[in-house]
């Protein structure tokens, strides 16, 4: 584990919609990557302007390696991180005096801007862009160039909010590969929100899950809500209207279940167990990472599975697109919040 | 209408001959609106900004008075400065009534409020990410504000050369401040009023066409600086 670098302490952000952001605990270590994920609305936007001290929370408290963060040393901390907004607003001058706007407003000397500048452009691989005119830039150039405005003041943690999105695919790939040489080279911590479950699992030392303002221990893959019933004396909640998932929780009314992917096991018979849930469904998509293989099981056309197995064991399967399949995962593992 | 014709040609001959009179109306007339400008430019740009991006006690109804002064006809500009200047008003121990300056103060008056709410469109009207990219940049307060004022600088000059148009072909706060005084305080707007009146085109009319050319140049600058902004 790294030096602890953010701690945030019973954190409230109120919304004149009602929405409201609430997070008792959180904590991210130096030189980690972490990857926000959660639907539209879930608040990663939010929760990052917060971390990057752009917003004020309106309870609770926020640590910058262990030292509160209040209106006295804000602007001090703020300077040791950086952030890149969704849509990134490049001013409406060349690239090189975007690149160099907060080394101007730390008062870093004018003479190593220039060596500065062509190393951060190098890096993210825009070298002899200076003199363009940045709002002219293409889209996947305009992330970069804000990348590495950030960058060039080395800062101890890069937030990107949502890097990936609208941007093509070999961009995509670009990008992921610069996070990466950016935590490895620098040590940065890098905080990026994505809806990408997938890409989060694969870029991120730590996945934190955000539903409706609050985080949440489980994945955001099978994720459901429903009410709490008693069925023939067992805890259930209905998560559609034939579905049931049988549950160990002490909460009652209307909560969120998540089951995560690797607890769900599949099978070409049923499994018969009392402690299992065990559903008939059909495979709809398969995606292979690596030496893993997530697998989209639908369920009575009413809910979609994801199931993590290793990519030997679906092999030996050997199941088709919209092959009957069981799947199973036990009560325990189920997460109630 | 023979007699506009021949002032028309009488104009030209003028014009071209660089007639003394009209080079020093024309200069006096730039002089005075230029400097009124610039004042009014000082005060209404950052008028406008704080406006726009603080929130304080009756801001709607500082907005709607300054709405309101942009209509308010010249004449009741020249009036109201007047009342000041004049020998029992509260400035009248100044001495600038019928002065360059007096003529200058008029027309600042009347800049002002264009270019403090041309000036805070601008800025309710710069992109909301400017600020918080600023932030994130390590930008303090007046680090933020400088940048934004950076990033909306076409419409601020678009602002300034609306204010300067506006004050340049006004006649009501240069007759009642100046006076007309020939070589001292007449511009182009009192010259003309005059020698219309005097049954005297030809002047009238070169000044006519010295301001309609200062009138297009203003104007092309203008079409350029909204053409950067949008």
């Amino acid at each position: 584990m790294g030096e602890l670098l953010l701690r945030l302490e019973n954190i409230v952000k109120r919304y004149n919609s009602g929405f409201s952001l609430e997070i008792p605990h959180l904590e991210l270590q130096a030189g980690m990557i972490y990857s926000i994920v959660g639907p539209n609305g879930a608040g990663k936007t939010t929760l990052l302007a917060i971390l990057d001290l752009l917003d004020e929370p309106d309870e609770g408290e926020l640590f910058f390696k262990e030292e509160n963060v209040g209106t006295s040393n804000s602007l001090e901390i703020r300077r040791k991180m950086g952030m890149v907004m969704q849509d990134p607003y490049l001013f409406h001058t060349s690239v090189y005096r975007n690149i160099t706007a907060g080394l101007r407003y730390r008062s870093v000397d004018r003479r190593i801007w220039k060596p500065m500048a062509k190393e951060i452009l190098q890096m993210v691989g825009l070298e002899g862009f200076e003199k363009r005119y940045a709002p002219e830039l293409s889209r996947g150039e305009s992330q970069r160039v804000a990348i590495a405005r950030i960058l060039v003041f080395k800062p101890e943690v890069l937030f990107l909010d949502e890097p990936f999105t609208n941007i093509d695919k070999k961009n995509v790939t670009l990008l992921e590969e610069l996070i990466k040489t950016i935590n490895r080279k620098y040590q940065t911590t890098i905080v990026f929100t994505t809806h990408d479950l997938v890409q989060a699992d694969r870029l991120a030392g730590d996945v934190i899950s955000l539903v409706e303002g609050r985080v949440i221990k489980g994945s955001l893959e099978n994720l459901f809500w429903g009410d709490v019933v008693d069925l023939e004396g067992l805890q259930s909640i209905k998560i559609s209207p034939n579905i049931a998932v049988s549950v160990i929780t002490e909460c009652r009314g209307r909560v969120h279940v998540s089951i995560p992917p690797q607890e769900i096991k599949l099978s070409l018979r049923p499994i018969e167990s009392s402690e299992e849930n065990s559903f008939l469904g059909a495979i709809k998509k398969v995606q292979i990472e690596g030496e893993v293989a997530r697998v989209f099981i639908q369920v009575r056309k009413e809910a979609e599975f994801v199931s993590m197995i290793p990519r030997s064991t679906y092999q030996k399967m050997d199941i088709l697109i919209d092959s009957p399949v069981f799947l199973a995962f036990k009560t325990a593992s189920v997460m109630v919040f | 209408m023979d007699y506009i014709f021949e002032g028309f040609i009488n104009a030209i001959g003028m014009i071209t001959s660089l007639d003394r009179e009209i080079l020093m109306i024309t200069i006096l007339s730039l002089k005075v609106s230029s400097i009124a400008t610039l004042l009014a430019t000082l005060i209404g740009v950052p008028a406008g900004f704080l406006i726009a991006v603080r929130d304080f006690h009756g801001k709607r109804w500082v907005v709607l008075v300054l709405n309101t002064l942009l209509s308010i006809p010249s004449v009741l500009v020249g009036l109201l400065v007047y009342s000041f200047l004049s020998r029992r008003g509260l400035l009248g121990n100044l001495g600038i009534l019928y002065t360059p300056y007096a003529m200058i103060m008029g027309q600042m008056f009347l800049a002002f409020p264009i270019i403090a709410v041309l000036s805070l469109s601008a800025t309710v009207g710069a992109d909301k990410r400017v600020e918080r990219t600023a932030m994130s940049l390590g930008a303090n307060r007046i680090q933020t504000a400088l940048l934004i004022l950076v990033e909306v600088r076409f419409a601020m000059f678009a602002a300034i050369i609306t204010g300067f148009s506006r004050i340049f072909s006004e006649v009501g706060v240069s007759m009642m401040l100046g006076g007309n005084i020939r070589d001292y305080t007449r511009n182009i707007t009192t010259a003309i009023a005059l020698e219309s009146g005097k049954g005297e085109f030809a002047l009238g009319i070169a000044l006519g066409m010295i301001m309609l050319i200062i009138a297009l140049l203003i104007n092309i600058l203008l079409n350029y600086f909204q053409g950067k902004g949008g």
